[in-house]
């Protein structure tokens, strides 16, 4: 299947079926909490790439994998997942065409669920005194609120979410598209790997599908060297598009 | 607690030191100045040459202190090393373990790296005698005291 618009490509290099797998989308964040997550889904339930994305809109990139060029947002999965992951921060200008082009591929895959897997930035003294990080969750319908309430998932329910989860949840719910986005309390310019096995960990309960997360845990130090200069690129993309205003209290606030 | 040295103590060190930092020099100056994002804008991160990998870092300024978390997996307590410098801190570890990349990026070829290291300046209000620091699970917190020093202005 391929669906074309003036902004965005997807190609599936492997036909995906309607309605048969559980979404997850996880990009590159506060702690890079959702592509770690991606990376150790991608190892633990052995998911295959299985298409791409590619738009106008993002930086002249390509990732070489075995000798082979793709866009840096790509598509994975098995029999019952199906993950979007990217491979570079996305620059503040893609954000919203790349939410776009993710929101239109998965209405018309019309998935079992969509997850969302992203970190809730906590000041650093914080999160370090912090062993097991909280997870929360945001739902863009009724759908998405039920999936989560019956999990006995807490709820964000004040704050500010920034960057281009918040471009996802605004268009998800303004299209009724139904999103289940779980942040877990990380860093933000430190790469987080316990906070993403918490996301892991709900995303598990959210599917009733049985997700491993120790290699995840012991390998947890290696992780955070080896993903060090994403974390870098990462900091500079979310000065940009004002994620630090996620440690603010809406004005709001009831 | 890590060891904290003087810089009077440890002259030579400071020098093999600042020579290997001075490679990784990135713009941690920024980082008081972007205090409100926490944000940590850097280049390069490596030096293939010092097998040296630049700490990633956040900073927290609170009423009395400065909190510098740096990001330091891999390494033990008792190989790392903070120096108080006039206008800086300088942080050095040791990897436990070498890690090593068959293919970097462009340079293609096989780079290992053992040391990590951060150079951390210090603002102007910082206590450089009242510095203290703890290491838990491969991340470095250094609670820098702001000075206490006020000098009232007469009005003429």
């Amino acid at each position: 299947m391929v669906v074309q618009e003036t902004l965005f490509e997807i190609v599936e290099l492997v036909e995906q079926p309607k309605g048969k797998k559980h979404a997850v989308i996880a990009l590159p964040d506060a702690g890079l909490v959702g592509t770690i997550a991606g990376m150790h889904l991608v190892q633990a339930l052995n998911l295959r790439l299985v298409g791409y994305i590619d738009t106008d809109v993002m930086p002249p990139v390509a990732v070489i994998h075995n000798r082979k060029a793709r866009p840096p947002i790509q598509l994975y999965a098995n029999d019952e997942f199906l993950l979007i992951v990217s491979e570079i921060p996305l620059p503040a200008e893609a954000m919203r065409p790349v939410s776009t082009a993710i929101l239109q591929y998965l209405q018309e895959l019309e998935p079992k669920s969509i997850t969302a897997l992203g970190g809730s930035a906590l000041p650093p003294a914080l999160r370090t005194q912090i062993e097991t990080p909280e997870v929360y969750a945001v739902a863009t319908t009724e759908t998405a609120y039920d999936r989560a309430h019956d999990k006995k998932i807490k709820f964000l329910d004040e704050g500010i979410v920034a960057g281009s989860y918040a471009i996802i949840l605004l268009e998800a719910q303004r299209q009724k598209i139904p999103i289940t986005y779980i942040m877990a309390q990380s860093f933000l310019n430190i790469p987080d790997p316990g906070a993403a096995a918490e996301t892991i960990k709900t995303l598990s309960k959210l599917t009733d599908i049985s997700i491993p997360t120790d290699a995840l845990i012991e390998g947890a130090e290696e992780v955070r060297v080896r993903v060090r200069d994403l974390m870098n690129q990462t900091t500079t993309s979310m000065q940009a598009s004002g994620k630090a205003q996620e440690f603010q209290i809406p004005a709001f606030y009831s | 607690m890590p060891k904290i040295k003087r810089e009077d103590e440890k002259k030579d060190a400071l020098q093999r030191l600042d020579d290997s930092v001075k490679a990784l020099q990135r713009r941690f100056d920024e980082m008081f100045e972007s205090m409100g994002g926490l944000g940590l804008r850097m280049q390069s991160l490596w030096d293939g040459d010092s097998c040296c990998l630049e700490a990633l870092g956040e900073v927290q300024e609170t009423e009395k202190e400065y909190i510098v978390t740096l990001d330091l997996p891999m390494v033990n307590k008792e190989d790392i090393e903070i120096i108080v410098m006039d206008d800086h801190l300088s942080v050095q570890a040791r990897m436990r373990e070498e890690i090593h990349f068959e293919r970097w990026g462009t340079v293609q070829r096989q780079i290992r790296f053992q040391n990590m290291a951060k150079k951390v300046p210090l603002p102007k209000d910082a206590d450089s005698d009242n510095i203290r620091a703890s290491f838990r699970e491969g991340l470095l917190e250094i609670r820098i005291a702001k000075s206490k020093r006020r000098k009232q202005v007469p009005i003429e």
